[in-house]
């Protein structure tokens, strides 16, 4: 799974390309907890690339907006596609994340 | 109301919990006692018939010997050696008699049985009989048949003496000796069960006061049992004791966080704490770090179990120390902002400390509330940066044009060509304004979130014809070679015709800006199968380092690159660009090396194919 890394300002935007299966929910949630870690949580994930999570890329998304929530955050999604943003909503879980519509909404939000 | 101990006080045969063990050890006994008399009788049977088969078989011998000696010695004229071997047989135990057919008794053991008898020459004959009475060994007594050749036949018959086992010596020992293992095991048991008895009760109610304890009941006075159980029993009660002081010291905990927190419950506090964004944390007069929470942790790096009872220096450095130390001296409310250290790997962080005295608290004497002002840092410069870049920008072309504006107001009516130069330069000059304020338009747009893309047809030709036309003298003029290379014929696309223009106006210009004297910049456009346009823009200039590709792109960025320090710019034209690139479902992809030269390329994936469709 290749994972695009940028910065915009003090945010990282975390950008990664494919779906989201068990395979990929590995690298991915090393990548979000080194990005996590370096970043002092000030990241996005821009999900613009994600066409579609299994229940292991859902339940990664779970895991790290968790972890995030011990230190008053959650994890902020951009851009996520409408199949993305049914399955969150299919499992209830939508509600876990911040939504953005695109990611210099979602940096902008660190302001 | 005090309840019966568990177990205790209630004298009964059985204590409950032991009473299954103990009938179990008593059924247990009498099995075995039964055992051991069946095993016993069994014994005794066994000895008994072996006792009767062996008689038997003596019988059958000593039977046989005096059929044989009847009959020699009734082939003379006197029994009286049969008689005589009867008497001594008789003497042994044995009793004898020797009967002949048709004449009766003639010889026995039996002293006084026998009276005169004569026997005659001859009497009846039954022929050879053999064994009479005796094939079966268990029988003791033995009748075998002779026969007097001439004269008739008789029978022996043979009683061996005591063939009855069970009326022994052996047998009467045997019993015996079973009662007596019998009574010895049994008063072993009664002993035993008697020196385990009162273990057995305590360890009994202790089962009996755990499963009243797993079903929820609380009471200590329920739970306890009699301290006659022994140690079991007596620690038992002991952890009961314990647990009803912890019990209670755990509530006199909760009421004081409950006190000290307002009403409210702590772990909700906690949990309030820990949905801050913010770090906040609660510091005593010595500057200890009492309570804070999850946000603090991550914006310090430091565990919470760390940060807490460690000191303000400590976990905030020294000048949160001295704002803490202000606060204790009366000088109120304090912010100011703290820069991170560094660290191996991580990103620089800038943190805004706030400290709020606290005069009412039990403990807490100050509020520390630790922001992450990071990003609004960056912006800050990013946005200083820009004006100072904007006003520098837009100072040149405005300087140019009043020069030139009064150069043909001095001298245009005289030398035309001056004129048309001067206003060449004057209409080069207010494009460049134009796009500044387009970069800057667009810029407030993308801050504002409101970048739009209005699609319409695009004529490639027509934007790189006026890309020529727009850079054609500013190349010239820095002495480097700008060629369009392109193929006959580019379709119309679809797409917004003025931010595709900003594209590669920024595109172009870094190209130009980069590049020094003598060097070439190439423009390329194609277009696929597949509808995807692709532009673009080369340049032998000085390249760029692959570790810094993504940062070009962000916003206010300026190089890091020594060599380029003094080349001015706003920092956003690449920013812009590829957020329009993007807007158009496009991408910015860069290829460079350093010192030879980059090439920035404009991809549109299906933008032909969309135009064609249209």
């Amino acid at each position: 799974m290749e994972i695009v890394e940028e910065r915009q300002g003090a945010v990282t935007v975390v950008r990664p390309k494919g779906q989201i299966g068990e395979a990929e929910a590995t690298i991915l949630r090393q990548r979000l907890r080194d990005v996590l870690e370096r970043s002092l949580g000030r990241f996005v994930l821009d999900a613009a690339d994600i066409p579609y999570a299994d229940s292991t890329g859902l339940e990664l998304l779970l895991d790290v907006t968790d972890e995030l929530s011990g230190s008053g955050r959650v994890l902020k999604l951009c851009a996520a596609t409408d199949t993305l943003r049914e399955a969150l909503k299919l499992t209830g879980i939508g509600d876990r994340f911040e939504h953005f519509a695109d990611v210099q909404t979602g940096v902008r939000s660190f302001l | 109301m005090v309840e019966t101990p568990v177990n205790g006080g209630r004298r009964r045969w059985l204590a409950p919990g032991e009473s299954g063990l103990a009938w179990g050890g008593l059924a247990l006994v009498g099995v075995l006692l039964l055992a051991v008399t069946l095993s016993a009788w069994w014994s005794l049977r066994a000895w008994n018939q072996s006792a009767l088969h062996d008689a038997g078989l003596e019988a059958d011998r000593v039977a046989g010997l005096l059929a044989t000696a009847a009959e020699a010695s009734l082939s003379g004229d006197s029994p009286t050696a049969l008689r005589r071997l009867a008497t001594d047989a008789a003497m042994g135990g044995w009793r004898v008699e020797v009967s002949l057919d048709g004449v009766g008794l003639i010889a026995s053991g039996t002293p006084g049985e026998l009276g005169s008898v004569d026997i005659p020459a001859s009497w009846t004959d039954l022929g050879d009989l053999g064994v009479l009475g005796g094939a079966d060994p268990m029988r003791p007594v033995r009748k075998r048949a002779f026969r007097v050749p001439g004269r008739g036949t008789g029978v022996v018959a043979v009683t061996p003496p005591a063939v009855s086992a069970t009326a022994g010596e052996p047998a009467i020992a045997i019993r015996a000796g079973s009662l007596a293992a019998a009574a010895i095991g049994l008063v072993a048991l009664l002993f035993v069960y008697r020196t385990l008895r009162s273990r057995l009760r305590g360890m009994a109610s202790i089962g009996d006061a755990l499963v009243l304890l797993a079903h929820g009941e609380q009471r200590t006075d329920v739970l306890v049992v009699d301290e006659g159980f022994g140690e079991a029993g007596a620690a038992w009660n002991a952890l009961l004791a314990d647990r009803r002081v912890l019990r209670a010291q755990a509530a006199a905990e909760r009421v004081d966080q409950a006190l000290a927190g307002g009403g409210h419950d702590s772990r909700d506090l906690r949990e309030a704490f820990d949905a801050l964004r913010d770090g906040v944390m609660l510091v005593d007069d010595a500057g200890t770090i009492l309570e804070t929470n999850g946000a603090a942790g991550v914006l310090l790096r430091k565990e919470r179990g760390v940060i807490v009872g460690s000191t303000v220096l400590e976990s905030l450095g020294e000048q949160a120390a001295d704002l803490l130390a202000g606060i204790g001296a009366g000088e109120g409310h304090a912010r100011a902002a703290v820069d991170l250290e560094n660290e191996p790997g991580s990103e620089k962080g800038v943190l805004r400390v706030g400290i709020v005295p606290l005069r009412n608290g039990a403990r807490a004497r100050a509020l520390v509330r630790i922001e992450d002002v990071t990003q609004l840092r960056h912006a800050e410069e990013g946005r200083n940066h820009f004006l100072a870049q904007a006003t520098h920008e837009l100072r040149t072309p405005l300087t140019n044009i009043r020069l030139y504006v009064e150069q043909a107001i001095e001298e245009g009516d005289e030398d035309p060509q001056l004129r048309e130069q001067a206003f060449n330069v004057i209409g080069q000059e207010s494009r460049r304004l134009e796009r500044i304020v387009g970069d800057m338009l667009s810029v407030a747009e993308l801050e504002a979130g409101t970048l739009a893309i209005r699609r319409g047809d695009v004529r490639l030709e027509s934007l790189l014809e006026q890309l020529e036309n727009d850079y054609r003298a500013q190349a010239e003029n820095k002495e480097i070679l700008l060629r369009f290379d392109l193929p006959p014929r580019l379709p119309v696309i679809s797409g917004d015709q003025d931010r595709l223009g900003l594209v590669l106006h920024n595109l172009m210009g870094n190209a130009l800006k980069y590049t020094p004297a003598g060097g070439e910049v190439v423009v390329l456009a194609s277009a696929d199968d597949e509808g995807t346009v692709r532009i673009a823009v080369r340049d032998t200039g000085i390249g760029i380092a692959p570790d810094q590709f993504e940062r070009v792109f962000e916003r206010f960025a300026r190089a890091e690159d020594d060599r380029v320090r003094h080349v001015t710019g706003t920092g956003l034209g690449l920013a812009l660009a590829r957020e329009v690139a993007r807007a158009h479902g496009g991408e910015i992809e860069i290829e460079s090396e350093i010192d030879t030269g980059s090439t920035f390329t404009l991809v549109l994936p299906g933008a032909a194919e969309r135009s064609m469709a249209a």
